[in-house]
């Protein structure tokens, strides 16, 4: 039998219904959408268009702000790196993001300290919430971008972006926000308007991997000016040339409408799988990472005291399948730079695992659990 | 309310408000009103009221990009085996 599997973070299952909408893009509607001028090529433009206006409802946009990209890591690419050449002419080369942003927003920011650009990293506090005092502090007349995450995908805490959008209010930044883990989970922030720039993955949402959006909202009558990074093709308004992935877009459009429509169902069974999981963990005094008030029902990040995550883990791997950090940076065996920021130190950090579950997850054998993990801290004693 | 009854009100709604013509809309009304013959392609109707939405005589024209033209509309209906005096084959 496979493992429960707690790692939703990393990647969520597909919806059935996802998947059959994909499957009929994939194999019966094959035409390519920028070929409108026979029936295939209509019905392909089709999905893409309809897949737009799913998108873009989630987060009260427009479908022509809505710009297909293979996934959130190239949406925080094209976004911030696509403002470089109108930081350079106008001689704002200031950046301000968080010190807990994803690897995917960090590196592209680091790059442009290469080109000249000034980058502040704004720091948490012991809760894992991003400190807009800080923000209103570092901001300067020259200040290009400011680039906050909506959710952390290790600890689930949601950033308090309408009061980042209150600071920001009479400055003319831009402001980009990585919400490939709240998109479709938190409804409300993202639909503040203030938001210009917002970076989404299918796959997080329970739709195929390889897929995802920028989303940029016009203030007046212009939009961010973006340069693309790759040239040769006009599609995507410019800004993202190639043949679109008709099939991975159709089934982000499908995972984005369902999101909205089962928001509170699947927010329901997150909280009941949540208050399971903790009242099977209370024997063992965890610490929970991260501000519970503010973190969204699918996402726990703890640690066991007595034993290491590595131990865990294994301890745990025919029962449970999570990971102690980020599924991009869990490779490197490097303590949890999330983590490390909110001043967690020592054993705690090492003992530090992530899980998160959603509404298909299957049901978890806790005695068993428990009793896996009362033998691996006897043997730790 | 189904997808058929909302292409019903839309047909309506935009032929009255908007920019559908008169010579459309008893053809979607066709297809709305018969939701048991559309059964396993309630998704092409899906994609249909999309278009009856956001129709507009000018898209694609330059300043509508993600607007419908009445021949988007005309291959949908078609997808659904219509049969439409107004377009030839």
């Amino acid at each position: 039998m496979m493992p429960a599997y707690l790692d939703c973070n990393a990647t969520t299952p597909v919806e059935k219904e996802v998947a059959r909408e994909v499957q009929r893009f994939l194999v019966e509607e094959f035409g390519n959408p920028a070929s409108p001028v026979h029936m295939y090529g209509t019905i392909a433009r089709m999905g893409v268009e309809k897949a737009r206006r799913e998108v873009a409802a989630v987060v009260s946009a427009k479908p022509d702000d809505v710009v297909f990209t293979s996934g959130a890591t190239e949406s925080n690419n094209l976004a911030l790196l696509g403002l470089m050449e109108s930081g350079l002419s106008s001689g704002r080369t200031h950046l301000i993001c968080s010190v807990i942003e994803h690897k995917a927003v960090l590196e592209p920011l680091e790059s442009l300290k290469e080109l000249g650009f000034e980058l502040t990293l704004l720091p948490v506090d012991g809760n894992g919430v991003v400190s807009v005092a800080s923000l209103k502090k570092a901001l300067r007349p020259e200040t290009l971008c400011v680039s906050i995450m909506h959710v952390n995908n290790e600890t689930g805490v949601v950033q308090p972006l309408d009061e980042v959008v209150q600071v920001l209010e009479q400055h003319p930044a831009w402001l980009h926000v990585d919400a490939a883990q709240g998109f479709g989970k938190e409804l409300d922030l993202l639909r503040l308007p203030r938001i210009d720039l917002i970076s989404i993955s299918a796959h997080k949402i329970f739709g195929p991997k390889g897929v995802g959006a920028l989303i940029r909202r016009r203030r007046g009558n212009a939009y961010p000016p973006l340069k693309p990074l790759m040239l040769g093709g006009g599609q995507e308004q410019g800004l993202r040339p190639g043949t679109l992935p008709t099939h991975s877009i159709v089934g982000l459009g499908a995972a984005a409408r369902i999101a909205q429509r089962d928001y509170e169902v699947r927010r329901d069974a997150c909280q009941a799988f949540k208050k399971e999981l903790l009242a099977a963990l209370e024997p063992f005094e965890v610490v929970i990472h991260g501000e519970q008030r503010r973190t969204l029902p699918h996402t726990v990040n703890l640690s066991i005291p007595g034993v290491e995550a590595h131990s865990v883990l294994a301890a745990l791997k025919n029962l449970l399948a999570f990971s102690n950090g980020s599924a991009c940076t869990a490779h490197t065996q490097e303590p949890s730079h999330v983590l490390q920021a909110m001043g967690v130190k020592g054993q705690l950090l090492d003992e530090a695992i992530r899980l998160s579950w959603c509404h298909l997850t299957s049901r978890v054998d806790w005695p068993q659990v428990v009793s896996v993990l009362v033998q691996l801290r006897g043997e730790a004693k | 309310m189904t997808v058929f009854e909302r292409l019903a009100e839309a047909a309506i709604r935009e032929n009255r408000d908007g920019e559908i013509p008169d010579y459309v809309v008893p053809h979607l009304l066709e297809v709305a009103q018969h939701p048991e013959n559309f059964a396993d392609q309630e998704w092409v109707v899906e994609m249909l009221l999309m278009q009856v939405e956001d129709f507009d005589t000018y898209a694609e024209s330059g300043c509508c990009k993600t607007a419908f033209s009445i021949e988007d509309i005309y291959m949908s209906l078609r997808r659904l085996e219509i049969k439409m005096d107004f377009w030839p084959g």
